[in-house]
């Protein structure tokens, strides 16, 4: 059992509660799979897609995702080492380099990717974003890199700008 | 055998045991009778004997008692008289003392009286004549204080007028001078105190500007921050989900600029 994240997986999740979200969904699908009256035969990617074809477009979504993970992946698991790897799934997420980002309101997927996806070009190739939301970032955000927080909401361009804001009331 | 007895036996038996009984009674008050009548004399005569006898012992007794009370008698007579002899030998004694320290008194009472009667008539005419010279001494020095009296007193106001004429004198000139003082000093007063109160006024409009200025820079801090805070809040309303994406990717990128990230 490999104890790294296949690559297929680190392609295109950007984030660990997504990670966990996936994973969860992907041992709903196995559990069926394995267990339940789910057809056995054809690809296990197609087999996802159509098993979450019903729910919610984000799950919908997801479900896309880890079909996109690829039958090399997903045939990985058997019914006797379902539970094991999905739990080492999400014990590997942890050993990835993490950028906590405090964002001021809930991000669609396609923005979090968009984000993942310039933090994986401009600071690390495998690095996983922990997503929190907190309203006084408004205007930016903040984070945590290498246990050190950084402001760049509005308060830090207002900082930036306090001079100018001041001159401007003392206009007044 | 005695079942056998008839009741007039029993009955006969019984009268002869009685009829003894009385018998034998009478035997005995007869008996005691005779012994009482043949017994009495004897009584009569022990009884009288020792009536004697003891009559005799108690005039034995009377006697004896006489002859001491008689002795007792005699005795203390003896004794009062010598007592009574002693008593007027020593009145006599004393009252021949007295007569004697009696007669001595008046002697010396006598001569007394004549010395202090004389003595008395010398002391009488000795003070007078020291009053009359004491007086005519006192007189003098009475007279003698009196003089000098009065020359302290004319001598005591001629001084006096000096020492006033001095001290108005005096006094005059201290006025003068303390007012020539006070003059120069008084001038040179109301400069420094205006001087003073030119630094104090200049110093206290200085704290004034300063402290407007600071409150003035305290409330531009405060409505400084007051925008930073209600641009936030509208910032939260107004942006739409994209619009906070594309500021969070711009941030991302300011923090790369800074390398930070």
């Amino acid at each position: 059992m490999e104890h790294v994240i296949p690559p297929s997986v680190l392609k295109n999740t950007f984030c660990i509660s997504d990670l966990h979200r996936r994973a969860d969904i992907l041992q709903t699908f196995l559990e069926h799979f394995f267990f339940g009256t789910t057809p056995k035969t054809g690809s296990r990617a197609e087999l996802i897609v159509s098993f979450y074809a019903q729910g919610d477009p984000e799950t919908v979504q997801h479900a896309h995702a880890v079909a996109a993970w690829g039958d090399a992946v997903l045939d990985l698991y058997t019914e006797k080492n379902v539970y094991e790897r999905i739990k080492l799934l999400k014990s590997l997420a942890a050993s990835l380099p993490k950028l906590t980002l405090y964002i001021p309101v809930h991000f669609a997927l396609s923005q979090i990717e968009r984000i993942g996806e310039w933090c994986r070009a401009q600071v690390q190739p495998d690095i996983l974003l922990d997503i929190k939301i907190d309203p006084e970032a408004v205007g930016g955000c903040a984070f945590v890199y290498k246990n050190t927080f950084h402001d760049f909401s509005f308060s830090y361009f207002a900082d930036k700008q306090r001079a100018a804001i001041l001159s401007l009331v003392q206009k007044l | 055998m005695i079942t056998s007895l008839s009741a007039a036996t029993v009955i006969a038996l019984a009268l002869g045991l009685v009829i003894g009984l009385i018998v034998l009674l009478v035997l005995q008050v007869i008996t005691g009778m005779r012994v009482q009548r043949l017994t009495q004399p004897l009584y009569e005569y022990a009884r009288s004997q020792s009536q004697a006898e003891a009559d005799h012992i108690v005039n034995e007794a009377h006697e004896a008692a006489r002859t001491m009370m008689a002795q007792a008698q005699q005795s203390v007579s003896a004794l009062i008289e010598k007592q009574r002899v002693d008593i007027e030998a020593h009145a006599q004694t004393y009252q021949k003392s007295l007569e004697e320290l009696a007669t001595a008194a008046k002697h010396s009472m006598t001569e007394s009286s004549e010395k202090a009667h004389s003595a008395q008539a010398e002391l009488s005419i000795s003070i007078a004549h020291e009053i009359e010279a004491q007086g005519a001494e006192l007189k003098t020095r009475m007279e003698r204080v009196q003089q000098e009296l009065d020359n302290f007193f004319k001598q005591s106001q001629a001084e006096m007028a000096d020492m006033r004429r001095g001290m108005e004198e005096s006094t005059h000139t201290l006025a003068e001078s303390f007012k020539k003082a006070f003059d120069d000093v008084s001038g040179k007063g109301e400069k420094r105190i205006d001087e003073r109160i030119d630094q104090l006024l200049a110093a206290a409009q200085a704290e004034v500007a300063e402290y407007q200025k600071a409150r003035k820079r305290l409330v531009d801090e405060h409505m400084a921050d007051l925008i930073t805070e209600t641009s936030k809040v509208v910032l939260r309303k107004t942006l739409t989900p994209d619009e906070h994406a594309e500021l969070v990717d711009n941030a991302l990128k300011e923090a790369r600029t800074a390398g930070i990230i």
